[in-house]
This record gives structure tokens, C-alpha cells and sequence, in this order.
């Protein structure tokens, strides 16, 4: 990868999960800048990745409907009673 | 109730578990295996290893972090057991769906605006996290599994990249295809219909 500044979207992608943990080199870092000068459909897509983190941390207390079944209660109470 | 106040820390009260968190525990194991039967047996599991070791059981932790503690060791076991069977994906194996050959963004393939200001507060219907949960499950064992360990456990890098015995490449890999392809049935199943 010889000049700074020409990545593809794919590599500019890949970089943004590294870059959400603190984990881009700094190479990578300005690889990843110039790129978003660049393009506004990967920035977008920085964006929405954050937010997908967001939203799934907030998955399982919105998923509260979410109950066993009464009879595969009743089956665990037969196993452990055994 | 003369001993009332000895029963005040982590007691165990086994003849309760079912009622108090088997439900809990369903929905804890099924977001993160997205398989009812799977969830149902991890549920199961649990109560059976925690019914064998209750009498070591040394009270350091309430009832409910210990049970829950249990079942993710079950949960681990089971990504772990997929991660063994890990395909290598490089870097160039993966994307044609998304990218062209340069790997730019394709005609279709590119984020669309959502219309919303990504702002992270909790989203009004509970519609779109049945659609978050299905593209969630739609995603491959261990893409989901890096996933979820991420974004649900909150779980570094390193710490997955630890517990699954995979590499940083491996991971970034992994989580690149999970977000591309979470982003993607989002976008198509709730955003831009």
C-alpha cells in the first residue's frame, strides 16, 4: 500500500471497527482520514456501524417478550428432579 | 424466622431457579445463539451443573450472577467449538456482494442515508429490534459470535480474540463481514424499505 490517502471502501470498512476499539495504527489512522474526505458513503457507514453497536447493546432488555416455553419448563424440572 | 437475618447474603434457593430466571436465561442464551432448541439445552444445562455444585456454592456472588455466570461459560464453550472449525477468510475472500473488483462500493452495495441522527437513544418500537434480532441471526455462528460478545457483552478485542483462541486478523475479518452484512439487511428490512 504505497500512498497514503488511496484505500478502497472495503479496506476504509475494515478499518472503521479497529478505529471504534482505539486500535488504528497511525498509518491506518490518516489511511482512513483522507479516505473520508474522500468519500461520504464510508463516513456514512461509520455512522451506521456505530449506531448498530448502540442499538444491540440495548437488544436484550427490548427483547423482553422473549420467554421458554411452559412445557420445556416442565421438561428442565423433570431433569433435575431425576 | 427465628434465623431470618443469616439468610440476608447469596443464599441459594434451588427449588425456585426455574420460576425466578428461567426465562432470563432463555433470552440470554438465544440472543446469543439464535437457536431455540440450543438455547432451550444451554437453559437446561445450566440448572443441571448448577444443581451439581450448588454445595460449593460459596456465596461471594448473589444467586443470579452465579447462575448467569454458569450459563455463559455454556454459551463460550459452544462458540469456542465453532471457532475450531473457523474457515480461514483473508482479507481478499470475502465482500464480492457489497464491493466491486476495486472494492469500492458497488451500484447497490452502498450505505443509503437512514434518515435518522444516529444518535444512539433507544429506538420508540420494539419492531425494529425484531428486525435488528433477525439480521442479527441471520449472521454466520462466529460472526454473530464476535457480534455479540462486542456489542451485547461488551467485550474487547482481545478479550474474544482470547476466549475464541482466533487471531486479530481473524476477528477484524469477522467482525468486517458481520457489520456489512447486518448493515446491509438493515438498510433493505427496516430503513429503506
Amino acid at each position: 500500500m504505497p500512498v497514503i490517502g488511496n484505500i478502497s471502501c472495503k479496506e476504509a470498512t475494515y478499518l472503521v471497527s479497529k478505529r471504534e476499539e482505539g486500535k488504528l495504527t497511525i498509518r491506518e489512522r490518516l489511511k482512513l482520514y483522507f479516505h473520508f474526505r474522500i468519500c461520504s458513503f464510508c463516513k456514512l457507514f461509520a455512522r451506521q456501524s456505530k449506531y448498530m453497536g448502540q442499538q444491540t447493546a440495548k437488544l436484550e432488555e427490548q427483547m423482553d417478550e422473549v420467554k421458554m416455553e411452559h412445557k420445556d419448563k416442565e421438561q428442565i424440572r423433570k431433569e433435575i428432579n431425576k | 424466622m427465628g434465623n431470618s437475618t443469616h439468610k440476608a447474603v447469596n443464599q441459594l434457593d434451588p427449588d425456585n431457579w426455574i420460576d425466578n430466571y428461567s426465562d432470563a436465561l432463555y433470552r440470554f442464551a438465544l440472543l446469543r445463539v439464535s437457536d431455540v432448541e440450543l438455547a432451550r439445552d444451554l437453559v437446561q444445562d445450566t440448572f443441571l451443573s448448577a444443581w451439581k455444585a450448588k454445595d460449593g456454592f460459596k456465596g461471594n456472588a448473589s444467586e443470579k450472577t452465579w447462575l448467569f455466570t454458569i450459563c455463559r461459560n455454556k454459551i463460550i464453550d459452544h462458540y469456542r467449538k465453532a471457532a475450531n472449525t473457523l474457515e480461514q477468510y483473508g482479507f481478499d475472500d470475502y465482500g464480492a456482494e457489497h464491493f466491486m473488483a476495486n472494492g469500492h462500493w458497488g451500484n447497490t452495495g452502498a450505505p443509503a442515508d437512514w434518515g435518522i441522527s444516529y444518535n444512539g437513544q433507544a429506538v420508540e418500537t420494539k419492531e425494529f429490534y425484531k428486525i435488528l434480532n433477525e439480521c442479527k441471526d441471520r449472521l454466520k455462528e462466529l460472526q454473530q459470535a464476535v457480534f455479540v460478545m462486542k456489542y451485547m457483552d461488551d467485550m474487547d478485542s482481545a478479550e474474544i480474540c482470547k476466549v475464541l483462541n482466533i487471531t486479530s486478523s481473524n476477528y477484524w475479518v469477522l467482525m468486517h463481514r458481520a457489520k456489512l452484512q447486518l448493515r446491509s439487511c438493515l438498510e433493505q428490512n427496516w430503513f429503506v424499505q
